[in-house]
């Protein structure tokens, strides 16, 4: 079961509660897409429609940032996804 | 040789850096942009720790709903320039610190390379990304080592940039969210910017006194809504910023 990590403000609007996220699936795209069905159009915050990581985003797999065109990437091992928006909060 | 006199504000630091550790802080120099909370927090812990000279720029007047995070900040500064606040309570701390304020944001500095001449490392808590790419920009220019701290929430992060060595802020995050317009979009609570602040003034003095730290290429990321924290790996990558 992977852990998934969801920026703060993600959760806000999309409410999601705190802490982490359970959910099985295959790759990186399958995880946002699950999300999604569960959280309806939180997709386009993390993914451009086009396909990768957007730019204010980056996706860290057990500590190691995903290149954002490897989204079709297996987590198959992972324990743990984060999805960390760019923040500048001071 | 001269005996090294050392104050007794600093000999628990001994244990941890010697007394040329602390001559070392003394004559450092560090820039910080913008001193709310993050950067505020940061500037207490640098010169309590004795550096001894900072630029600060930070424009504007302090407002009430600064006084929730800002540690420089009091309820009866409201109304006042934030530069002068400031220095009050840092002419208090350490009045051996010797800062020269700035009252103006970053973007609003024409001057920057001239002021951040011979600042041997630069701090950016700023509450917009123009102004965090700014620095960042003028880090890479000068080849000056950049700690940047922010928040949202509950949630934080902090990383340091070593100019050509490690990815930097754009290598990062090419592009700011698009909602974050203003300086009044993120919550804020005190002990997320004290935390991010902490951890940016602890990686500060690491730098100054061995040219490297824990976080060059790194990231302190935290959730203190479930206490969760981590270390993550910034991207590996040539950075041609």
């Amino acid at each position: 079961m992977l852990n998934v990590k969801v920026a703060t403000r993600l959760r806000e609007i999309y409410e999601i509660p705190p802490g982490a996220y359970k959910v099985e699936a295959d790759t990186v795209d399958s995880v946002i897409a699950k999300l999604d069905a569960d959280f309806p159009g939180i997709r386009g915050d993390v993914l451009l429609q086009e396909g990768g990581v957007r730019p204010d985003v980056v996706i860290y797999l057990d500590g190691e940032p995903l290149a954002a065109t490897e989204t079709a990437r297996s987590v198959a091992g992972v324990s743990t996804m984060r999805i960390v928006q760019a923040m500048a909060g001071g | 040789m001269a005996e090294i006199v050392t104050e007794e504000r600093y000999v628990r630091q001994i244990p941890i850096m010697g007394v040329e550790g602390i001559q070392k802080l003394k004559q450092s120099r560090v820039f910080v942009g913008r001193c709310g909370g993050v950067g505020g927090t940061v500037i207490n812990y640098l010169i309590r720790s004795g550096v001894g000279h900072l630029v600060c720029a930070h424009g504007g007047k302090i407002v009430p709903e600064y006084l929730n995070r800002m540690q420089l900040a009091y309820e009866s500064d409201v109304g006042r320039p934030c530069v002068d606040a400031f220095k009050d309570k840092t002419d208090a701390i350490n009045p051996a610190a010797k800062i020269t304020y700035v009252p103006q944001n970053i973007t609003e500095i024409e001057n920057l390379d001239e002021i951040l001449g011979g600042v041997d490392i630069v701090i950016d808590a700023h509450p917009l990304f123009e102004e965090r790419y700014a620095l960042n920009a003028a880090a890479l220019r000068l080849g000056v080592p950049m700690v940047s701290g922010a928040m949202y929430g509950d949630e934080g992060y902090v990383f340091t940039i070593i100019p050509r060595k490690t990815a930097c802020l754009r290598c990062l995050y090419p592009e700011r969210p698009k909602f974050w317009n203003d300086i009044k979009v993120f919550p804020a609570l005190g002990m997320g910017p004290g935390i991010v602040g902490c951890t940016m003034a602890r990686e500060a003095i690491e730098l100054l006194l061995k040219g490297t730290s824990p976080l060059s290429g790194r990231m302190m990321h935290f959730d203190l809504t479930d206490m969760d924290f981590a270390v993550l790996e910034m991207p590996k990558t040539t950075c041609n910023h």
